[in-house]
């Protein structure tokens, strides 16, 4: 596998001109990779199913589209790069490389991802059971943490960002939103992130400074979610969505939230339903299934005052996350692992027949060759 | 409750006055009252107990009569009831004995302490006993399946026994009847031999049903022994499904669970944050705005963050600039809490 430093070099062969020993780490990384299909398409990328030349090693290419019409490439793209780059941990998408192609367009080698929470709680064909939620849950209040310990706001925390390896090894993925901590004084901070199902009170009444607990409000509701296995504040505007949380969490009001009618957005959703903030007892009755501790986790981490709301790290201390059923091995985890499984068993097929593989990859490489040619006898 | 000066405590009627007089008592403080006073008090549903300085809220269809004479007997067997519903572990999740003893003294202990304790006693058993039923509960559900599973068993067995019986009867009742058959028809042939006089067929005539009579017992004993051998088999089934029942999650060593993951640590070797700082006026006025805190900015997660990007690069030993290579390896560890580089 590349070293995550590799990278470095090969972006910096962005900004300055292509010539010279520059362009040629980037054509060597280039060469590392072979594109086989495109599996998605967004609105700044394009996503390719692609293998490391040798090793046979799944990755996806992200190709960065290139729109004339504003400055080149977009602010996603880059915030996405900058901060994949200061990322590693085992719970948060890896960035292996970056080069550019030949018609000028930024490519991001990460690592190959099987599937998404999102396509496990919409597959009602898929069974799963506390252990799992729990091992989901550890799993991504670690990648969170990480990015938190790190300074880096992920702002956009949902199911289909939540992403699983084949090995079941649950991964933060897209960064496009993500930002770094703001300094003191700084007030320009947009509320206008993360999907608005997801999205906090504090940020749906435009707050312009906040911290890490806006990722953990949406992990929160991820939680819900996937315990409920269906989308649990749900709501078409922002308005109706103020409504939605203020009915399941209670009416933010300055007893429950000092200072909350300073923020801009301020008002009162629902008014003539208030309720008090929501209590263990409430969430307990709402989520019937759950454990005590479960239940406290949850309730601590939807407070609607970000200031009570625990941290990733806090979160990761409950019992919940101790008692039984304990969490479930990655590999455990239920998910669509067969049909992926198999796909990759054909390439390598395909690719044994012979077709001309550069042999003579760095040292890193070589070893794993020898290890291939033994294994198929070649 | 044969004695005649038996009475009501609340009602003051006895049994000399009544001779159909039962009385009954309400698990929630036991005291005693006749049938008709809780007809009477509590035909309208739930309401408090008349006995003076209880008050405690009894309903009708709780009562029942008392099975022992001493109320206090009555009481531990009901509280028994209800622990062992709750520690319902058996010896065999137990490695040791030694490990088994305690847990049934630890059983025995909350269980007196629920019967006789003081009331502080009471209340620390009882929340021993809700800690344990909530942490425990997929193993309390589990034995009460399996104590289902076992009895389901026990049943069947007893069934399957049964079976066999009636059918090894009826198999004997059924070749006796043959047995008397042949013989007869075999006697018959035999003597209409002899009148034809012919001795020897009339010999062969019952050599032949001696022959078949012996066959014919040696079937029966094999149909029994298949019986039986089914009986068995279906007994070991039943066993192998037990276990499976009791054993399902102990299979695998539990793992301490580390909250950040394995080999994942949160300390700096440079620096611990304080809990506060001296007071810094462009700071302090920006966070002391309530539009600030409210949105959830923490000035410590800047504090954090200005120590750390204080100490970044601070590990990191460029080799004299020509050395690219060298330079690029000892990236990694630029920072000291960035250094876990997960292999993948």
């Amino acid at each position: 596998m590349p070293t995550p430093n590799g990278s470095t070099p090969t972006v910096s062969s962005v900004l300055v001109p292509a010539g010279g020993e520059v362009a040629d780490i980037n054509q060597e990384i280039r060469d590392k990779y072979v594109k086989d299909d495109k599996i998605g398409e967004g609105t700044y990328a394009i996503v390719y199913r692609a293998h490391v030349k040798g090793t046979g090693q799944p990755v996806a290419i992200k190709k960065i589209k290139i729109s004339s019409a504003s400055e080149g490439i977009t602010m996603d793209s880059l915030r996405e790069i900058k901060h994949l780059q200061e990322l590693r941990h085992d719970n948060i998408v890896n960035l292996l490389d970056v080069f550019v192609g030949k018609s000028h367009n930024i490519h991001a080698v990460l690592e190959f991802l099987a599937g998404d929470l999102e396509g496990i709680i919409k597959d009602k064909s898929i069974v799963y059971g506390t252990g799992d939620i729990k091992s989901w849950m550890a799993m991504s209040l670690r990648g969170l943490w990480w990015c938190h310990r790190n300074f880096v706001l992920h702002r956009d925390i949902k199911p289909n960002n939540l992403l699983y390896t084949m090995s079941g090894v649950l991964k933060i993925a897209d960064f496009g939103l993500a930002r770094s901590f703001a300094d003191p004084g700084n007030e320009n901070m947009t509320s206008q992130v993360v999907t608005r199902w997801y999205r906090p009170p504090e940020l749906l009444f435009g707050a312009k400074s906040y911290g890490p607990a806006i990722d953990v409000y949406s992990l929160g509701v991820v939680f819900a979610e996937l315990v409920l296995r269906v989308p649990w504040l749900a709501a078409s505007t922002d308005m109706q969505q103020l409504e939605v949380i203020a009915n399941a969490l209670g009416t933010p009001t300055e007893l429950n939230w000092p200072g909350v009618t300073t923020l801009p957005g301020y008002c009162i959703p629902n008014p003539d339903n208030q309720l008090p903030e929501v209590d263990l007892n409430n969430i307990r009755r709402q989520f019937p299934s759950m454990s005590i501790n479960g239940a406290q986790l949850l309730h601590g981490m939807l407070r609607l005052d970000p200031r009570k709301r625990v941290g990733a790290r806090e979160a990761l201390e409950s019992d919940w996350f101790r008692e039984e059923p304990i969490p479930t091995k990655p590999q455990d985890l239920p998910g669509k692992k067969g049909k992926e499984e198999q796909e990759k068993v054909g390439q390598d097929l395909r690719r044994r027949v012979g077709h001309d593989e550069r042999l003579d990859g760095g040292d890193l490489d070589r070893g794993k060759k020898v290890a291939r040619r033994l294994n198929f006898g070649l | 409750m044969s004695n005649d000066d038996e009475y009501c405590p609340v009602c003051k009627s006895s049994r000399y006055l009544n001779p159909q007089i039962r009385f009954l008592i309400e698990p929630t403080c036991y005291h005693k009252m006749c049938a008709s006073c809780v007809d009477r008090l509590f035909g309208n549903g739930p309401s408090d107990c008349p006995v003076a300085g209880c008050g405690k809220r009894l309903r009708a269809a709780r009562f029942r009569a008392q099975t022992f004479d001493d109320i206090a007997v009555e009481r531990e067997v009901d509280v028994r009831k209800r622990v062992n519903k709750i520690f319902n572990r058996r010896e065999d999740e137990f490695a040791t004995k030694r490990q088994w003893d305690d847990y049934l003294e630890m059983v025995e202990g909350t269980t007196f302490d629920l019967v006789n304790g003081t009331k502080k006693e009471v209340e620390a058993a009882e929340k021993r006993l809700r800690e344990y039923e909530e942490a425990n509960k997929t193993v309390i559900e589990r034995n009460v399946q399996r104590e289902r599973a076992e009895a389901l068993a026990f049943m069947a067995r007893e069934e399957a026994e049964r079976e066999m019986l009636r059918a090894t009867r009826k198999a004997a009742e059924l070749e006796t009847e043959e047995d008397k058959r042949e013989l007869m028809l075999s006697r018959h042939a035999q003597l209409e031999a002899l009148s034809n006089g012919d001795p020897e067929k009339a010999e062969r005539i019952k050599q032949n049903y001696i022959k078949r009579a012996e066959e014919r017992r040696r079937k029966a004993r094999l149909d029994v022994e298949t019986a039986k051998g089914i009986r068995e088999g279906r007994a070991l089934v039943l066993n192998s499904m037990l276990a499976k029942a009791g054993e399902e999650e102990d299979e695998e060593e539990e793992e301490e669970w580390e909250p950040l993951g394995k080999n994942v640590s949160d300390t700096s070797k440079y620096f611990s944050l304080l809990e506060e700082y001296p007071r810094v006026d462009w700071i302090d006025g920006f966070v002391a705005d309530q539009k600030v805190a409210a949105g959830g900015y923490d000035r410590q997660d800047w504090y954090q963050r200005s120590l750390f990007e204080a100490f970044a690069g601070l590990t990191v030993f460029l080799p004299e600039d020509e050395d690219e290579e060298a330079a690029s390896k000892s990236l990694p560890d630029r920072t000291d809490i960035m250094v876990v580089d997960v292999p993948s």
